[in-house]
């Protein structure tokens, strides 16, 4: 029951959220039956689709499940953008330059890039241990930072002067991350990390005091937690979750090199998975695979409904609104319900 | 024997689509820059007008995580692509090479798969860029002409520092230097292709630093340019798509890069049967591509005189008595 | 009738019910007791009448008319006022000002301050309430503001007052000042509700008195000497239970806290938050500490616990100075029950489990190197549920289902069964009901027996007279007494934490 609960909630929630955008296709004079039928066509319909939608999901998982460790932990990491950037950085810049065998080579640059993530968090760790900054505002700055530095390192030191637009050079060949049955081996690593993400968090001592300083700070404090260095390796974790994202994308996402925006929109999405997953792991695995989906679907149903783009980002924000509205609608509703009916008992 | 089976497939199927009947056009920008895009976009409407077929056109908005999809999607659905594919040339390669039937046509950059799929359409951007910088260069040293300092400085404005720009700023430099070599040319590079904001402060910092004239190369960040032009009472050259009328008075000639007009040949070309695949498609100021937009309100700036001496050298250019280098990196 | 309540039931979502069927009636002049266990349904009913929710079920009648009141604005109107235990004052600004805020006397749009003043000074001789109108709020005892929050109500010409615990905070001397103040009120035609669960000032000053127990009115009976304190705890708790401790003293052993010349200034105010604290708690005895409340007590908990580092002074737990260690070093020697369980003692929204492992987790055989070992923790957990008897559906509810005195039950559980030399007890009985606070006193005092130093701060003076063996009474920062509660009289420790002589 503990666990059936949360689950018909969401597929409640999932129904209900497609529901109401729906509306929204009528009023823009199309059929919901063509927009889902092309979302599903292009997101989940063939195995072609599906797994370009794994594909299109897995730094979600990994900027999501960063996003949900920290604040599963009461850590306000907001610097996923950041930390994607670098270890983009990172693994692309040594991907050129590192002569090693491939199969050597490969792990390595995927952990240096989580650890390149991990060393731009740290250093929000530092602000907060040293000058007692708050990471909430000293990640998002940072985000800025590394935007800007990426960027000119990209377009100076490292450029590529044959690329057309500013980016780095392409990593060696041998160093592509393949896939297997067209789902890429990134996205099997990002599913061990939910793994080892849930055994972190619910196996680990750490993982405990780390859980406990998320309900209660004061709490985990008074109970001899080591709330500092708690909140470093959380930092520092998260970060690395971030970093990897950016490294894994480099080796087995479609550009194989650093280019300019290459951070995109995942450092926020991930905020976002987090938020809907309520900073739960599994959750946020299914969310970005949802995420994914929608990402993946979205185009396919700008393609064969001719909706314009902006509407097909309008209806991503009114699924993603009307799911985390109605999850915690369904649940007052059902408790109103309760309490409706044990009055009933009461006065008859 | 691969090869064989390879060349049989890309026969049949171009037997098969003789009639294509979808057109799909994929960005990586976003359309509304009165530009570049836009000018493709005129172009891919025409085909939808005049052929009677499908059109989609997916904006990517700058976010490289979408390239990928789209290809994808507009491979799935369209049977011929039209693709400005500035920083996912990568990806272009990939998603050809899964559907290799489809009819591919690169714009604005040269990108070569091994088996020959893709084809490109390559402007010669350093004639247009040539005249432009002929122009600016010539009303600069026009020092009666309202604005104008006798400082002999012209700016130009890039969105990123990448290899088109450059070949763009290359060309307007070589057209400088043809008019007067004495020419100062100052260029600011500001990283956005969707900013006017920052053109504008790019440009008012070229002004203030002395340039009469300013040529934009940043699409939509490129229209704060031409605002900066009219704050300051001084001059601007639009770029791709004929931006006179944006400001009039302001704006003296646009650099146009016919992306429409290209797309409606290569187009009639694919029906003709005359295309050919995997092949680079040069096109310049001979071609009619690449050229200057003088119209009423170039004649409301310059004196006719002036005017035929541009028209002019724009002849000698097409004709090739005037060789503009190609910028090579 | 002044007021009736009829047959009001209240459901919180999902399925709390909280009031089942209960009448209630005011007639005018009356000082009405409501008394009741914690979760008996006092505040939810006098909430219900004051306007701050609704009922499921029921109606109310004001003067006979039938009224729907939906909000505090409605209840004011109706001419009912609530004073909350939580007094909701601004502390910077004069009192007569608190008073009439939000409905200032002006003329042209512009305030009159003199003659807000006037009035205000003026209520306050008609109602016989002593308080300095122009007086800074926040300089004011809890006893001072709490006059103001009834002033701001007589200011609102409210018939009905509704004073909710206001005893709890105060001093035997306070308490005797406000119940004089009741009567006036009363003698003026004003109607009191007394909500309360001290039965002997409920016996001592009202006219009627309602008995809640879990949701249901048990009975509403007329105090005229016909009624036992005993009786009326058999109401409450529907069973008779004995309110006495044993208090066999025994020598105290060896010295397990000794705090020399402890002291706290704060640095933005540089205010002695603690001045030159001296106390020592030996193995085998139970060390109280009386005072009014912000006196410092926090403080001396707050420093103790290794959450404030003192400015100067040291603390010695069985012969080694914590001064120096954090709150993770100290956890070894001390086991705390932190006052605000809510927010300090418990994480509401993790199970019973991680609450009751907290602490225990850094060592062996929870913790085994990087893991924490679940079946070990589970059975940890199912064993404290059934030796401290918490009431719950298993070792994996949420903290925050359980009841009040369940949740505080999880908290003491946990901290005994560290067993530590030393136990810090912060008002370890607040907002419990009978059968759990006598429970709680219960172990205090096998905690004692088993040779543990005990150090226990409270604001209830009974409760101090009856466990411990010595009474540290602060003031101010500074310890100004010791006593032996044998020997001395509650009235005594009441001067002393007044600061007068007696």
């Amino acid at each position: 029951m503990n666990h059936v609960r949360p689950i018909l909630q969401t597929i409640l929630a999932i129904v209900f959220a497609f529901l109401v955008a729906a509306i929204f296709i009528l009023l823009h004079r199309s059929s919901p039956f063509e927009v889902y039928g092309a979302l599903y066509q292009y997101g989940l319909g063939s195995w072609f689709s599906f797994s370009n939608t794994l594909n299109a999901a897995f730094p979600l998982i990994l900027t999501g499940l960063s996003a949900s460790i920290a604040f599963m932990s009461g850590v306000v990491n907001l610097g996923q953008h950041g930390q994607f950037l670098w270890g983009a950085l990172v693994c692309a810049v040594l991907g050129v330059y590192l002569r090693l065998p491939s199969w050597l080579a490969v792990p390595l640059l995927a952990i240096l890039g989580g650890l390149a993530g991990a060393a731009w968090a740290g250093l929000a760790a530092f602000f907060k241990r040293r000058y007692r900054m708050d990471e909430f505002i000293s990640t998002l700055m940072l985000n800025f930072l590394a935007e800007y530095m990426t960027l000119y390192l990209a377009t100076y030191p490292f450029l590529d002067p044959k690329a057309y637009v500013p980016a780095t050079r392409l990593i060696r060949p041998e160093y592509f991350m393949t896939g297997v049955f067209g789902v890429n081996v990134a996205f099997f690593v990002a599913f061990f990390m939910v793994f080892l993400c849930w055994w972190f968090a619910w196996r680990t001592w750490q993982g405990y005091e780390a859980r406990m300083m998320g309900y209660n700070k004061l709490f985990a404090t008074v109970g001899g937690c080591d709330v500092e260095s708690d909140t470093t390796l959380i930092l520092l974790f998260s970060g690395f979750l971030s970093g990897l994202a950016g490294a894994l994308l480099i080796l087995n996402g479609t550009q194989h090199r650093f280019t300019k925006g290459i951070g995109a929109n995942f450092g926020w999405d991930g905020v976002m998975i987090a938020i809907m997953a309520n900073n739960g792991v599994f959750q946020t695995f299914f969310y970005a695979l949802f995420m994914g989906f929608l990402k993946n679907g979205a185009v396919g149903m700008e393609f064969e409904t001719s909706v314009p783009s902006e509407f097909v980002m309008f209806l991503q924000s009114i699924i993603v609104l009307t799911l985390v509205g109605t999850r915690s609608g369904i649940a007052s509703l059902t408790d109103w319900l309760r309490a409706k009916r044990e009055l009933g008992k009461l006065v008859k | 024997m691969k090869k064989f089976l390879f060349l049989v497939v890309l026969l049949l199927s171009t037997l098969l689509l003789a009639k294509p009947s979808r057109v799909a056009y994929v960005i990586n920008g976003s359309l509304g820059d009165q530009s570049f895009y836009d000018s493709g976009y005129a172009g891919i409407k025409k085909l939808e007008e005049d052929f009677k077929v499908q059109t989609r056109v997916i904006e990517c908005n700058f976010d490289p995580s979408l390239y990928y999809p789209s290809l994808v999607t507009a491979a799935q659905w369209a049977d011929v692509i039209f693709v400005i594919s500035y920083g996912f040339e990568e990806e272009l390669k990939q998603v050809a090479m899964k559907f290799p039937n489809k009819i591919w046509v690169n714009i604005d950059t040269v990108v070569q798969d091994e088996k020959g799929i893709i084809s490109s359409v390559d402007y010669r951007e350093e004639e247009g860029a040539f005249l432009a910088g002929v122009v600016a260069a010539m009303v600069t040293t026009m020092t009666d002409l309202a604005g104008i300092n006798p400082q002999k400085i012209i700016g130009a404005v890039g969105g990123d520092d990448d290899i088109v720009i450059r070949s763009f700023v290359y060309g307007y430099e070589q057209g400088a230097k043809y008019i007067d070599p004495e020419v100062q040319v100052k260029v600011i590079y500001v990283g956005t292709w969707d900013d006017p904001a920052k053109g504008k402060q790019a440009a008012l910092q070229l002004y203030a630093e002395g340039a009469d004239v300013v040529f934009q190369i940043a699409a939509l960040t490129g229209f704060g340019v031409l605002q900066a032009a009219k704050e300051v009472g001084k001059y601007a050259i639009g770029v791709d798509s004929n931006q006179n009328p944006l400001v009039p008075g302001r704006v003296i000639t646009s650099d146009l890069k016919e992306v429409g007009k290209s797309i409606y040949t290569v187009f009639k070309m694919i029906l003709d049967g005359t295309f050919e695949r995997g092949k680079v498609y040069s096109f310049g100021v001979k071609e009619g591509m690449v050229g200057l937009a003088i119209d009423e309100y170039t004649r409301k700036i310059l004196p006719e005189s002036v005017i035929e001496k541009i028209i002019d050298i724009q002849n000698k250019v097409a004709s090739g008595e005037i060789k503009v280098e190609p910028y090579r990196p | 009738m002044l007021v009736e309540m009829i047959d009001i039931c209240k459901v919180y979502p999902p399925n709390v019910v909280a009031l089942k069927h209960v009448d209630f009636s005011l007639e005018r002049g009356e000082i009405h007791a409501l008394v009741g266990e914690n979760g008996a349904g006092k505040s939810t009913l006098m909430k219900i009448l004051s306007g701050l929710i609704r009922p499921s079920f029921g109606e109310i009648r004001v003067n006979g008319q039938r009224v729907q009141i939906n909000s505090p604005v409605v209840a004011a109107r109706l001419g009912i006022g609530m004073v909350h235990q939580e007094l909701a004052l601004v502390g910077s600004l004069r009192v007569y000002e608190n008073v009439v805020l939000g409905s200032e006397p002006s003329r042209f749009g512009l305030l009159q301050p003199q003659k807000s003043s006037q009035m205000v000074k003026q209520l306050a001789e008609r109602f016989g309430l002593n308080v300095d109108v122009d007086a800074i709020t926040q300089e004011l005892s809890v006893a001072g503001r709490q006059k103001v929050e009834i002033l701001k109500q007589l200011y609102r010409n409210v018939d009905i007052l509704i004073l909710d615990e206001p005893t709890a905070a105060l001093t035997p001397q306070e308490s005797e000042e406000l119940f004089d103040e009741m009567f006036k009120l009363r003698e003026r035609g004003k109607t009191i509700v007394f909500v309360s669960h001290k039965l002997d000032e409920v016996l001592k000053i009202s006219d009627r008195i309602t008995v809640l127990r879990k949701g249901e009115k048990i009975a509403t009976v007329k105090n005229d000497g016909s009624i036992s304190a005993a009786q009326l705890a058999e109401m409450m708790v529907g069973k008779r239970i004995e309110l006495v401790s044993i208090k066999a003293r025994r020598p105290a052993g060896d010295p397990v806290l000794v705090v020399k010349d402890l002291s706290l200034v704060d640095r933005t105010s540089g205010k002695k938050l603690l001045d030159g604290v001296n106390l020592t708690v030996h193995a085998g005895e139970v060390v109280g500490i009386a005072g009014v409340e912000g006196n410092g007590q926090n403080e001396l908990i707050e420093v103790l616990i290794g959450l404030r580092k003192p400015t100067s002074g040291s603390i010695k737990i069985m012969g080694e100075d914590v001064t120096n260690l954090d709150p993770r070093q100290r956890r070894a020697f001390i086991a705390y029950v932190p006052q605000d369980r809510k927010n300090v003692g418990l994480a509401l929204k993790a199970t019973i489990m991680e609450n009751l492992i907290m602490t225990h987790h850094m060592n062996p055989p929870l913790r085994r190197k990087w893991l924490l070992d679940k079946s070990v923790a589970k059975d940890f957990a199912s064993r404290l549920i059934k030796d401290f008897e918490i009431v719950c559906r298993g070792p994996f509810e949420k903290v925050q289902n359980l009841s009040g005195g369940n949740q505080q039950k999880v908290v003491v559980a946990r901290e005994i069964s560290l067993n530590r030399q030393l136990i810090l007890l912060d008002q370890p009985t607040r907002g419990l009901d009978v059968a759990s606070t006598q429970y709680l006193r219960d172990q205090v005092l096998m905690l004692r027996d088993s040779s543990k130093a005990v150090l226990l701060v409270s604001a209830d003076l009974d409760e101090l007279m009856d466990l411990s063996d010595r009474i540290y009474v602060m003031r101010s920062g500074r310890i100004v007494a010791e006593l032996d509660p044998r020997t001395v009289d509650k009235t005594v420790v009441g001067y002393h934490m007044l600061g007068v002589s007696a």
